[in-house]
C-alpha cells in the first residue's frame, strides 16, 4: 500500500484540493446575485474552509507551526454549520437544543486548547467531536426531511448536497480521529489515513460546489 | 512482529474509513430511494383522490339529473296532463250549455283543479318535506318510518337522542339519506328489520343503519353504486364520512358522522 498511500500522493491531492477551491469559489463569483438564503450560508462554510486551508498552507511552506488555526477554525465551522442545520431544522423536537449543543461544544474546545494540549497541538477531540455531530446533524436533516414528506426531489436543493458532503467526509474523519493516537505514531498509517482524508475532503468540495451551483428552488 | 502489527492497523484503517464512506453513501442513496418512493406514492394517492371526487362529482351530477327528470315526469305526466283536461272542460263550459251538464263539467273542471293541487304538492313536498320544513329531522324521519312500517312489509326501529338540530341544509341532506338507505333496503336486501339509531351530541351527528338482508355479496365494493356515492358526496358537503362495517351475508351496517352545521369561515381563510 505504501507505493499508493505515501508522502508524495498525500502532497499531490492536497495541492489538488487547494486548486478545486476555486471552483466553488468561482461559481459562487457567477452565481452572487442569483444565490439564496441557504446558499449564501453555505458559501460563508466555503469561505471559512479556504481560510483556513490557505492559512495552514502559507505557514506550513514557510516552516512556522499551524495547528493553532484548528483551535479556531473548529469552533468557527461549528458555529456556521449550526447556524444554517437550525434554520433548515426548524420544528424538529430537539430545536432549541441545538443552539446550546453548539455553544456547549464552543466551551469544549476552550477547554481543550487551554487546558488540555494547547494551541501547539491539533485539537483532535473537538475535531472528532465535531465530526459526531456532524454526521448526526446530516442524518437527523434527512430524517426530518423524509417527514416532513414534502413533493419535491431533494437533489435539487443546495442543503441536500451540502448534507450528504458532511455526512460522507466527517464520516471517514470520525473513522480517522478515532485512530488518531494510532495514525500519528506510525508513518505508514499517517500516510495512508491523511490521504484517504483527502480524497473525501475533494468529495466534500465537489458537494458544496453543486450546492452553489443549483437553482434556488424558494 | 512489528510490521505485522503495522500491516493489520493499515488494513483496519483503510477498511474502517472506507467502510465508513460507503455506509454514509449507502446512508444517501437509501435516503433518495425513499423520499422518491414516498413521492411515487404521494402522487398515486393524490390520483385516487382525485378519481374518487370525479366520481362523486359524476354521481352528484346524475343525481341532480335523475332527480330532474322524475320532476319532469310528474309535471309533465300528472299536473300537465290534468291541467290540459282541466282546459277541456272550460273550453266546453258554455251558457248555452244545459244546467246539468254544466253543473257536471264544473264540478269535473273542479275536481281535476283539486287533484292537481295534490299533485303540485306533492311534488313540492317531494323537493323538500313539509314536515322537516316544519317539525324537524328526527320528526321527518319518524314519519316516514311509520309511513313504511304502516305498510307491514319491512319493520323499522327508529332510536334517536340529540342535543342539537342540525344546520336545515344538514337537515335535509341527512333526510336524504336516511331515504336513499331505506330505499335501498326496501329494493335489494329482501330484509324484515331495520334498525336507525340517531345519536346527536352538541357539534356532531352520528346516525348508525343496520338491516338483515342479503348484505354484500363477496368482492362486491360498496362504494360503486350510485346511491352510496350520492351519500358520500352529502357526507362529504357535511363534512361528514361513513363507514362500512357489515358481515358478508349478514345484511348491512354503516356508520356514519358529520358536524351539524357549517364552519363559520374564518376572516384570513375568506378568498382574497
Amino acid at each position: 500500500m505504501e507505493e499508493v498511500f505515501n508522502k508524495n500522493t498525500l502532497d499531490f491531492l492536497k495541492n489538488i484540493s487547494y486548486l478545486i477551491w476555486l471552483l466553488p469559489l468561482l461559481i459562487a463569483f457567477a452565481r452572487r446575485n442569483l444565490l439564496d438564503k441557504s446558499q449564501k450560508k453555505i458559501l460563508s462554510i466555503v469561505l471559512v474552509m479556504i481560510a483556513n486551508d490557505s492559512l495552514t498552507y502559507v505557514l506550513s511552506i514557510q516552516k512556522i507551526p499551524n495547528l493553532w488555526v484548528y483551535h479556531f477554525y473548529v469552533p468557527l465551522l461549528m458555529i456556521l454549520v449550526m447556524r444554517i442545520y437550525t434554520e433548515h431544522l426548524h420544528g424538529v423536537r430537539y430545536e432549541r437544543y441545538l443552539k446550546y449543543l453548539a455553544w456547549g461544544f464552543v466551551l469544549c474546545c476552550l477547554i481543550e486548547s487551554t487546558v488540555f494540549g494547547g494551541l501547539k497541538s491539533l485539537n483532535s477531540t473537538s475535531i472528532a467531536i465535531a465530526s459526531l455531530l456532524y454526521v448526526a446533524l446530516s442524518i437527523m436533516f434527512f430524517f426530518h426531511w423524509l417527514s416532513k414528506s414534502e413533493n419535491f426531489k431533494i437533489g435539487e436543493r443546495p442543503m441536500f448536497w451540502l448534507n450528504m458532503g458532511m455526512l460522507v467526509y466527517y464520516s471517514s474523519t470520525l473513522v480517522l480521529f478515532t485512530f488518531y493516537n494510532r495514525v500519528i505514531s506510525d508513518q505508514h498509517l499517517f500516510h495512508l489515513g491523511w490521504t484517504l482524508n483527502a480524497v473525501f475532503y475533494l468529495f466534500l468540495i465537489g458537494s458544496l460546489s453543486v450546492a452553489l451551483w443549483l437553482r434556488s428552488q424558494v | 512482529m512489528v510490521e505485522v502489527t503495522s500491516l493489520t492497523n493499515e488494513e483496519l484503517l483503510l477498511s474502517a474509513m472506507v467502510g465508513m464512506f460507503l455506509l454514509a453513501l449507502g446512508v444517501v442513496f437509501f435516503f433518495l430511494a425513499y423520499q422518491r418512493r414516498i413521492i411515487k406514492q404521494q402522487k398515486e394517492h393524490q390520483a385516487k383522490e382525485a378519481e374518487y371526487q370525479q366520481q362523486l362529482m359524476r354521481a352528484n351530477l346524475l343525481s341532480q339529473e335523475k332527480e330532474r327528470n322524475r320532476i319532469g315526469k310528474d309535471l309533465h305526466d300528472g299536473v300537465g296532463a290534468m291541467l290540459t283536461t282541466a282546459k277541456l272542460y272550460f273550453r266546453h263550459l258554455d251558457q248555452d250549455v244545459a244546467p246539468e251538464k254544466f253543473t257536471e263539467l264544473k264540478e269535473k273542471a273542479f275536481g281535476l283543479l283539486e287533484e292537481t293541487m295534490v299533485s303540485v304538492r306533492r311534488v313540492s313536498h317531494d323537493l323538500r318535506p313539509v314536515v322537516l320544513e316544519r317539525l324537524g329531522l328526527v320528526e321527518a324521519i319518524a314519519n316516514t318510518v311509520d309511513q313504511i312500517n304502516q305498510a307491514g312489509e319491512i319493520r323499522i326501529e327508529f332510536r334517536h337522542s340529540e342535543e342539537a338540530e342540525p344546520d336545515k341544509e344538514y337537515q335535509l341532506n341527512w333526510y336524504r339519506i336516511i331515504q336513499e338507505l331505506i330505499t335501498n333496503t326496501l329494493k335489494h336486501a329482501g330484509a324484515t328489520v331495520i334498525n336507525i339509531d340517531l345519536t346527536g351530541t352538541a357539534d356532531q351527528l352520528q346516525v348508525v343503519y343496520q338491516d338483515d338482508g342479503v348484505g354484500l355479496t363477496r368482492g362486491e365494493e360498496p362504494r360503486n353504486g350510485l346511491g352510496i356515492q350520492n351519500i358520500e358526496s352529502r357526507l362529504g358537503l357535511m363534512g361528514g364520512a361513513l363507514e362500512f362495517l357489515e358481515k358478508e351475508g349478514s345484511g348491512i351496517y354503516l356508520e356514519m358522522i358529520s358536524s351539524l352545521r357549517p364552519e363559520p369561515i374564518r376572516k384570513d381563510e375568506s378568498p382574497a
